[in-house]
């Protein structure tokens, strides 16, 4: 099957790195740590610190009250990073994010007051709430991962995650986000509901432990970086790439998408295998990998024929067509 | 294997093989099948995709040429041959231009045509391994465009549902077919087998199928070859020629004795009354040329002038001629003919109504009217008279006067000397026309020696022979016989015959070929009739020999040919029955044999056949070469075929896969296979972990199957080669899981019962 | 006036007649299979038939083992796709939803309990026995012996309704597409289909309808005042709270309330007064869906009142599924006399706005001044 195909030039041809034990130790420790705070689905845990290891953002669709706050405090405090909470409104303003020059009295010039967007974890809450105006200044820093304010440029900090949240029940006086501007995220996912054991601790320890309080990290910032680093060099092998392109190819064709996974969309995937394979302490993607996290990253970034309805249930069907995909696809041997 | 490719090699060689098989007919000319052949392989490479009046052009110029052809051919007439024209013409169109399934199974059908026209035409044995080659061919050729008729189909329906306008006609893309493709190296072996199977169920459909109906077109033979030896005119010094040459013409089966004749066969063709002193010839027809009328049972009667009155022995010859120049219309068969048999395709072959055989009655030659140029069956009963001949001590000497006109002629310018000499021989026999005819015959061979040379004086040849040369071949002797007798007034002439043949023993019959040509003489003897002397030597009466192991072969082959005539172009309802009747006989007595208390007593003990003999003719070594042999053809069929794909697929591999890869992957599809077996429900795009989950799920020993997975991902994706305690360790836990796996399967099923 | 009240079943789709020889394969319990020629099929028993005549005619031999041949194909055809469909079982997965007229997609699981054989070329389908609904049946190339493997069927529906498929047939034509040989399973399902929604742009507003000619920018500005805050540069100088601003000595801006949610109320007699009012009633059932849902988007609740039952207003998505459920299912009512024959309809409680949607030319209805009514016309759009 690879003869026929051109070699590809990628990088993560050759490990550059092995795993030490220590490291993948460790990620099992960030992860079940964030789990034990954040009692709801492993699988979005799992594709949140993804998300953070591929140097991506997360959408969140959630109704409210399912600890999508915790969740962000959570992995904010396994990782000593700084964590931020916007609540978007409907009244907030471009500068309510990114911040704002002041002019100050005292010093007769304007002085940059940096917004809440510079932190580690940034945690967007109901961004659909908010004018398209500010949604583009968010989305934007996102981008460039820098703010510019009356001509001057300021970095924002490194590592930079914004989990956004959309609120998909509440449609009074909302601005969704165009499906454009959606693949800027490199997942969209849901938390959903803790299962009953879950859910029975959460309750008994409501108002008598702050589950954030006394969090150690388990990892420090500069290790953080290093472990981005690292996802990006994880061995890709040849049937992988293929196997995820079978599956790209595969959106572009469907007779039931309008428009499929764009090249940035399959380099999206692409990070996101590497950073889920070194999160599971693997040097190496395997096909799973791709399994695992293609709907996440693709389910947003095509479009489905006939969703003149939009909205929750295009993304639906989105997905529903994806998992039909995936099952026909035949796996590399 | 890519679809495509292997889809335009199994058609092309489909087209291929129908070419073939027209070609072996002799129907079209070459000139015109090497055009077709050279349109085709341009077609492999260069496929146009015509625009909207190209099409019409070539449109066009198919009506053009179709119109052209129904012309010619009421003109000219042989519409067969102007259809399969046409049909060429046809397919090469196609393979230029089908993209669609129809297009594809259009093709096919035209193939068809071609393989129905040469059956028609020629019914060789050739036909047979092509036949195995185009069935096999065609089975592939179905299984593709059912897929490819799939493809098409699917796309539509999904355009259609989506669009909700047309239906589209683009071409298919077959990228679907590219990925993981259905066509493994076990679905070929499967229809591969399939395509067998179906070669072998034709082949007992066609014994089965009951054979009701009457011909009235049979098939065209091939051109006659002619039979050098014979002609209506035998000339002398014109005969060594042909005594080399092995081409069979005939082949005859001793019917109820089936390992031959005591003495060696003799066939009777024609006789000649004139000899001008070089060329013997037929000059007197005074006897009348009578039609054989059917008889009893078909057999039409011979006339004989003065039958045999003793005790002979009755011979029964099944005598297959091949087809013959068209001078020669004798009926050959061995003296003395009773009766002759035809049967009634035989008859309507000769395009002949009830009167197609006619004896003359005075040369007793036997000839048929109608076509030559085609196979022939014939059966001839024949008395055999014993070599010393009883009822013929009498020495009469009085012969009919018909007899005396014709057969006592002798040549004007006749060297006195040799009438000299025959008195000289005859003078101190007697007067018994036998007693002269037995002194003379043994001058001959014992003074005279059998040589092919020529050399003898073209003017006398025959003085030449006699008191010159004294050797000559058995023209020369014959005729010295002939020409003695006749001088001291014994009635003798000159026979046209075949001798000896070759016995065939994988077929059981003779093979008599143009070598075996003879001359002989039959004498009148007063009493017994024409009796037949043999003055030449033996060593030269018998044709060429045929020894050594290639010989073999070459008898082997030649009782095939015949195997083929007898049991496939001659089958007909006689020998529908008589099968059924033997295989009826057969079972009954195998029956028999089972039951303890029916043992034993049974009325025809003659006709019992033991359980052995039954075996032994089933399972016939020659039956079996003849199914090995087919196996060859068709293995030799597969193995070009993938070697074909494989070289045409370029397989670049630039990379060899390593070992490490192929071993892991063994091992990773044992463990799915198993799984399956077990019922847990994996498809082809079951990632290693689903199929763990579903493993511990079914609790099918997924530890182990876990660390079988570990190894394998870390090989398969991870880029590294196996550890030697791998190599060792690993194999083991393959068996372990098996076993676990089977363990469960079977307390499973006791389970549900 | 006499009334006769008739309801029929939910679906608006005509069912197609079956013919004999269908019910006949279907009720037969132990076989039901169904043989067929494909066209090439047919082509190939005609020319079959032709070398046959041939064959006996002629007395040819070779015709005859040609003939064989072509008999064999049709046997070891007829064999293998019996073969084939042998030990198969499909599953139907998942409930999926499906709109009028928009393609959707349902899941099936086949699995293959043959021991030794793999199944080829399996085709399944859904018996609907309905006039107009497009269907590409799913196509699985290979299933291997024991193995199962997932395949996709895509439908679509004309009109909404419920629809009741009488089961899943099986096909296959393999190995040779001259014979297509199908099993049937009578495992029913019923599907829901909602009415197809027409987008905003679509639809035309009377306009006399109020709450949805703002501009969505001003949404945000609806409700009370509950606070002030500093105005900072970026925020509109409409909302600068001048008197506060006047008192403070710096720009002071408001702070507006979320606005409350309005809800609305539709109210639908599903009532014709003979079979040729369907086709406008059917319309009508299109704009109660669009109309609905358009305001569901535009954040406002709403609620349902049709003589199948009554809905109350909500938002969300979830209030979105009852309400093209409600409608998806919505029977007609046949009453010579008309909506105003029968007991006539109402929303209950206090409402905010009442939109009456029918039909029929007629007005009374029994509607409220301050209510709306919605006449639907041939076009479909608001008249």
């Amino acid at each position: 099957m690879t003869n026929q195909k051109p070699a590809l030039a990628v990088s993560g041809t050759v490990s550059s790195f092995t795993m030490d034990e220590k490291t993948a130790d460790r990620l099992t420790l960030l992860r079940t740590r964030v789990e034990s705070v954040f009692r709801g689905k492993r699988q979005a845990v799992e594709l949140v610190l993804v998300a953070l290891l591929a140097r991506g953002h997360v959408l969140l669709e959630d109704v409210p009250g399912v600890g999508k706050t915790t969740l962000a405090r959570a992995l904010a405090g396994s990782l000593d990073l700084h964590f931020q909470r916007i609540q978007f409104t409907s009244d907030l303003l471009p500068a309510d994010v990114v911040g704002v020059s002041v002019y100050s009295e005292t010093r007769q010039n304007f002085e940059f007051r940096p917004g809440p967007i510079f932190a580690n974890i940034v945690l967007a809450d109901e961004i659909n709430r908010t004018t398209p105006r500010t949604q583009s200044s968010l989305l934007e820093a996102m981008n460039e991962r820098q703010v510019t304010v009356d001509n001057q440029t300021f970095p924002l900090k490194e590592p930079f995650m914004v989990l956004a949240t959309q609120n998909p029940l509440e449609f009074s006086g909302t601005y969704p986000l165009p499906e454009s501007q959606l693949d800027r995220f490199l997942l969209r996912l849901s938390l959903g509901y803790p299962d009953r054991t879950a859910e029975v601790d959460i309750l008994r320890s409501y108002g008598h432990v702050d589950p954030c309080a006394d969090l150690t990290p388990v990892l420090s910032r500069d290790e953080v970086l290093k472990l981005q680093e690292q996802a990006s060099a994880i061995l890709v092998s040849d049937e992988v790439v293929h196997y995820l392109l079978d599956i790209v190819e595969r959106t572009r064709k469907s007779p039931q998408l309008e428009l499929g996974a764009s090249t940035r969309g399959a380099m999206a995937l692409y990070r996101g295998i590497q950073a889920r394979a070194l999160l599971l302490g693997r040097a190496y993607a395997v096909p799973q990998d791709v399994k695992s996290l293609c709907t996440a990253v693709l389910a947003h970034r095509v479009m489905v024929k006939d969703h003149g309805d939009g909205g929750i249930s295009a993304h639906r069907r989105a997905e529903a067509i994806l998992e039909e995909l995936l099952d026909r696809t035949p796996v590399p041997l | 294997m890519q679809f495509d490719i292997v889809s335009k090699v199994i058609v092309y060689l489909l087209v291929t093989t129908s070419l073939a098989m027209i070609g072996l007919s002799g129907e079209i000319p070459l000139f015109f099948l090497f055009l077709v052949a050279v349109g085709a392989a341009v077609s492999w490479v260069w496929r146009p995709n015509p625009t909207g009046w190209v099409t019409l052009v070539w449109n066009a110029g198919l009506v053009l040429i179709l119109v052209g052809l129904i012309f010619q051919s009421i003109v000219v007439g042989e519409w067969l041959t102007h259809a399969i024209l046409f049909a060429m013409v046809m397919m090469l169109s196609k393979l230029f231009g089908g993209i669609t399934a129809r297009d594809y199974f259009q093709l096919y059908a035209l193939t068809f045509l071609m393989v129905v026209s040469s059956a028609v035409l020629s019914p060789g044995i050739e036909f047979a391994v092509m036949f195995l080659v185009y069935t096999v061919l065609l089975t592939w050729a179905l299984v593709l465009l059912h897929l490819r008729r799939e493809a098409e189909v699917r796309a539509e329906q999904l355009t259609a549902i989506s669009s909700g306008t047309g239906l589209d006609t683009t071409p298919v893309s077959m990228d679907l077919w590219k990925t993981r493709s259905i066509l493994t190296p076990r679905f070929l072996v499967g229809t591969s087998v399939l395509a067998l199977l179906i070669f072998a169920s034709s082949a007992v459909i066609f014994f089965i199928f009951p054979r009701v109906g009457f011909g009235f077109l049979f098939g065209k033979g091939r051109e006659g070859q002619s039979i050098a030896g014979f002609s209506n005119k035998v000339q002398l010094g014109h005969f060594g020629v042909i005594k080399n040459n092995p081409q069979v013409i005939a082949r005859v089966e001793i019917v109820d004795s089936p390992d031959g004749l005591t003495e060696p066969l003799r066939l009777r063709g024609m006789s000649f009354d004139h000899y001008d002193g070089r060329v013997w010839s037929k000059k007197r027809i005074m006897g009348e040329n009578r039609p054989m009328i059917q008889g009893r049972g078909g057999h039409r009667l011979t006339y004989d002038p003065e039958p045999y009155p003793g005790p002979t022995r009755t011979v029964v010859q099944r005598i297959y001629l091949e087809p013959l120049d068209t001078d020669v219309h004798a009926v050959f068969g061995q003296p003395r003919i009773d009766a002759v048999v035809l049967d009634q395709s035989a008859i309507s072959a000769l395009q002949g109504k009830a009167r197609v055989l006619f004896q003359d009655t005075l040369s007793q030659d036997i000839t048929f009217r109608g076509a030559t140029d085609i196979s022939l069956v014939y059966d001839v009963h024949s008395r055999i008279i014993p070599a010393i001949p009883s009822g013929i001590d009498n020495a009469r000497a009085e012969f009919p006067s018909l007899v005396t006109d014709a057969y006592l002629q002798l040549p004007e310018q006749l060297n006195p000397n040799i009438s000299k000499l025959a008195t000289t021989i005859v003078r101190d026999v007697g007067d018994s026309p036998y007693d002269k005819a037995a002194a003379i015959r043994d001058y001959l061979l014992q003074n005279y020696t059998y040589s092919l040379q020529g050399g003898h004086n073209l003017g006398d040849p025959l003085a030449s022979f006699l008191f010159e040369r004294k050797a000559g071949h058995c023209e020369y002797f014959a005729t010295a016989l002939t020409i003695l007798l006749r001088t001291v007034g014994v009635p003798a002439r000159l026979v046209n015959g075949f001798f000896g043949g070759i016995w065939n023993p994988f077929g059981q019959y003779y093979e008599v070929r143009q070598g075996d040509a003879h001359a002989w003489v039959e004498v009148f003897i007063p009493g017994a009739g024409w009796l037949t002397f043999e003055p030449t030597p033996p060593s030269g009466a018998l044709g060429p020999p045929d020894e050594g192991a290639l010989s073999t072969l070459r008898r082997w082959l030649d009782s095939l040919k015949l195997s083929w005539y007898k049991w496939v172009v001659e089958y007909d309802l006689d020998k529908q029955l008589g099968v059924l009747r033997h295989i009826g006989q057969s079972l009954v007595h195998f029956g028999r044999e089972l039951m303890p208390d029916s043992a034993g007593v049974s009325d025809n003990k003659e006709r019992r056949m033991s359980l052995r003999e039954l075996f032994s003719s089933l399972f016939d070594w020659k039956n079996f070469a003849l199914i090995g042999g087919a196996l060859v053809v068709f293995f030799l069929l597969i193995g070009f075929v993938r070697r074909l794909i494989a070289f045409l697929t370029q397989k670049r591999r630039v990379d060899p896969v390593s070992d490490d890869v192929r071993i892991v992957r063994q091992w990773w599809h044992q463990v799915i296979q198993l799984s399956s077996k077990a019922g847990v429900p994996i498809t082809s795009s079951s990632t290693p972990e689903d199929i763990l989950a579903m493993l511990a799920t079914a609790d099918l020993a997924s530890d182990k199957a876990q660390k079988i997975a570990t190894v394998y991902q870390e090989v398969r994706f991870g880029g590294r080669s196996l550890r030697p305690t791998e190599r060792q360790e690993l194999p083991r836990i393959v068996q372990a899981f098996k076993k676990r796996g089977t363990d469960a399967l079977r307390a499973r099923r006791r389970l549900h019962g | 006036m006499t009334s006769t009240v008739r309801t029929d079943l939910p679906v608006t789709a005509k069912r197609k007649t079956l013919k004999w020889r269908e019910r006949l394969m279907r009720s037969n319990r132990l076989f039901p299979r169904k043989l067929k020629l494909t066209r090439e099929g047919k082509f190939f028993v005609f020319i079959t038939s032709g070398v046959g005549f041939a064959a006996i005619n002629t007395g040819n031999n070779l015709m005859y083992l040609v003939l064989g041949m072509m008999l064999s194909l049709i046997i070891v055809s007829g064999i293998l796709s019996d073969l084939s469909l042998r030990g198969v079982e499909v599953v139907r997965e998942g409930s999926p939803l499906f709109t009028a007229g928009h393609t959707g997609v349902l899941k099936v699981f086949i699995t293959n309990h043959k021991r030794w054989l793999s199944s080829f070329s399996i085709e399944t389908e859904e018996v609907l026995d309905y006039e107009g609904i497009s269907q590409v049946p799913s196509h699985t190339l290979l299933i291997g012996a024991k193995k199962s493997e997932s395949a996709f069927i895509h439908l679509k529906f004309p009109v909404r309704g419920q629809y009741e498929s009488s089961g899943i047939a099986l096909a296959t034509s393999f190995p040779f597409s001259l014979f297509r040989k199908s099993r049937y399973f009578p495992v029913s399902e019923l599907f829901v289909v909602y009415p197809p929604i027409f987008s905003e742009d679509d639809l035309k507003f009377p306009q006399k309808e109020r709450g949805l000619d703002q501009s969505l920018a001003q949404i945000g500005r609806g409700g009370d005042i509950y606070g002030v805050k500093d105005h900072r540069p970026g925020d509109s100088v409409r909302d600068i709270h001048w008197k506060v601003t006047a008192r403070r000595g710096r720009l002071i801006a408001k702070e507006y309330d979320r606005p409350s949610m309005r809800a609305v109320w539709f109210v639908f007699p599903n009532v014709v007064r003979s079979e040729s009012e369907i086709a406008a009633f059917e319309r009508a059932v299109v704009r109660v869906a669009s109309l609905a849902v358009a305001y569901l988007d535009n954040s406002y609740q709403v609620g349902l009142v049709t003589y199948d039952g009554v809905l109350p207003p909500d938002a969300g998505p979830r209030q979105r599924s009852r309400l093209l459920h409600h409608l998806a299912c919505l029977s007609t009512v046949v009453s010579e006399g008309g909506p105003s024959a029968v007991a006539p309809l109402a929303a209950p409680g206090n409402v905010a706005e009442t939109i009456w949607v029918t039909h029929t030319d007629n007005h009374h209805l029994g509607a409220a001044d301050n209510n709306q009514t919605i006449r639907v016309g041939k076009s479909g759009l608001a008249v």
